[in-house]
């Protein structure tokens, strides 16, 4: 029977993990494996050297790395296994959700919203990271890495961006920027130069890149630039004041409040408390001044769903479409223009219209109670 | 000695069923137990046996205490008690499967 030095023990050790194995758990085994065998059979004044080398290529095929490499993948066989079905299935389940919120959006039926937040956000947040993960281990190369690590994120940013524009929610603008900056600053890059120097991918590459330039080009022209939508909100403002001098001056010239038939009047209260109150949400005061434009005093084309969400606002609300359609009965000769395309269609109607259609029906509707 | 390919699949019951018969075991003395037991017609080789028994160890079968033998580390298994079941519902398993193969592969029992 052998016995092992401790400088033969180190030397083994330190051959070990220069042969790639770099578990700490795995190489103290194979030594403790590997001394055992020494000290069982090599005879007291054997040759070592040789013993070893003997013993040790005994473990493997082509090297040693090979018992590490099974190690890793035994252990992360089973999570890749189940993380693989929950990205199928998240990938399902969004597809399915979207086209479904798609149908409904177009078809005008509630619960479009719900199920295009849940189809887009799991898509972008649950898919798109799963598969990358499963992907990226497919890779070897740090630049195929770091490609298909780009390319995921410039489509996660992506679709949480159109997400976020369909819900009316704030930063999808920079979120688009970000995604389209990542994908021809870092993704382009990296693609272009690994597929263009192979001759099989060379033209594929080229127009595949082109195709995204372009495309990203084509989203960038329809955006407004910040400068044309603020002259946009200014002319918009503009008519708002205009419309509300108008009706000042018809309402004093024409009639006296106090010969307003009663529903008339109800009519035209409503509609000056309920401008009063979206005023005051929009800019913080219930009168546009002169010089809104020299003070920034803006109103942005929103859903005016977004100001009416207090009980006091969609009460008013309410109360009005009522209003409306008992002033409609007694006046029959307006009652198509009173009722037909406008507001007070649906109850559904108020909380999908723009607050510039809004303020512009409303004054509409005062004009009309003062004939 | 049988094919890598049969001894793959039954591995971790081999691993288990022996840490349920010795009670703690270290990987070099599984390897020789199981060549004595088998007179050398299955031999585990060191590149299939340690990735199984870190498996079994992530997977919350055995457990593993470590003694210091001079200048090196020798790490013990020993079944943890969801080991326990599971070897027991393997070797079950696997008898049934014994008994399938032979009726599928028709394979008369041997007499004297």
């Amino acid at each position: 029977m052998y016995r092992l030095t401790e400088q033969q023990i180190d030397f083994i050790l330190s051959d070990i993990s220069a042969r790639g194995v770099e578990m700490e758990d795995l190489q103290l085994n194979l030594l403790d494996h590997v001394c055992c065998i020494i000290e069982q059979n090599l005879e007291a004044d054997g040759d070592f050297e040789k013993f070893y080398q003997l013993t040790i290529e005994k473990f493997y095929k082509s090297s040693l790395r090979e018992v590490e490499e099974e190690t890793k993948l035994l252990l992360t066989f089973k999570n890749y296994y189940v993380m693989k079905k929950v990205m199928l299935n998240s990938g399902y389940v969004s597809s399915v959700l979207i086209l479904i919120g798609l149908f409904f959006k177009f078809m005008h039926w509630p619960g479009a919203a719900v199920c295009l937040v849940l189809g887009i956000g799991s898509a972008s947040i649950i898919y798109i990271p799963l598969l990358y993960t499963v992907k990226v281990k497919e890779k070897r190369d740090l630049r195929d890495k770091l490609q298909l690590a780009s390319a995921s994120i410039a489509g996660a940013l992506m679709s949480l961006s159109i997400l976020f524009k369909v819900m009316h929610w704030p930063f999808s603008f920079q979120l688009a920027l970000l995604a389209m900056a990542i994908l021809i600053l870092l993704f382009l890059p990296i693609y272009l130069v690994s597929g263009v120097r192979n001759p099989e991918t060379k033209t594929n590459t080229i127009t595949t890149s082109m195709l995204i330039v372009i495309a990203c080009g084509l989203w960038l022209t329809l955006v407004v630039s910040p400068n044309a939508s603020r002259k946009n909100a200014a002319i918009k403002t503009a008519f708002i004041l205009r419309n509300e001098k108008i009706l000042e001056a018809e309402r004093k010239s024409r009639i006296d409040s106090l010969e307003m038939k009663q529903d008339a009047r109800e009519v035209y209260e409503d509609c000056d408390k309920l401008k009063k109150l979206l005023l005051n949400e929009i800019i913080g005061s219930e009168r546009l001044s002169d010089d809104f434009d020299e003070r920034n005093i803006l109103i942005e084309d929103e859903y005016v769903g977004k100001y009416l969400d207090n009980e006091a606002a969609s009460k008013l609300a309410e109360k009005l479409c009522k209003d409306v359609r008992n002033f409609a009965k007694s006046n029959p000769e307006l009652s198509k223009m009173l009722l037909s395309n406008s507001l007070f269609e649906s109850d559904e109607a108020f909380n999908h219209a723009r607050v510039y259609d809004v303020f512009n029906e409303l004054s509409q509707v005062q004009l009309l109670t003062l004939k | 000695m049988y094919s890598s390919e049969l001894i793959k699949g039954t591995l971790k019951t081999i691993v288990l069923k022996l840490l349920e018969d010795n009670k703690r075991m270290y990987g070099y003395e599984i390897s020789s137990k199981v060549k004595e037991l088998t007179s050398e017609k299955i031999i585990l080789t060191e590149g299939a046996l340690y990735p199984t028994l870190h498996s079994l160890e992530a997977e919350g079968l055995v457990t593993t205490e470590t003694e210091f033998i001079g200048k090196r580390v020798r790490k013990y298994y020993s079944l943890s008690k969801k080991g326990k079941t599971t070897s027991k519902e393997r070797v079950n398993e696997f008898t049934d499967f014994i008994n399938t193969m032979k009726f599928l592969l028709d394979i008369q029992p041997q007499v004297g």
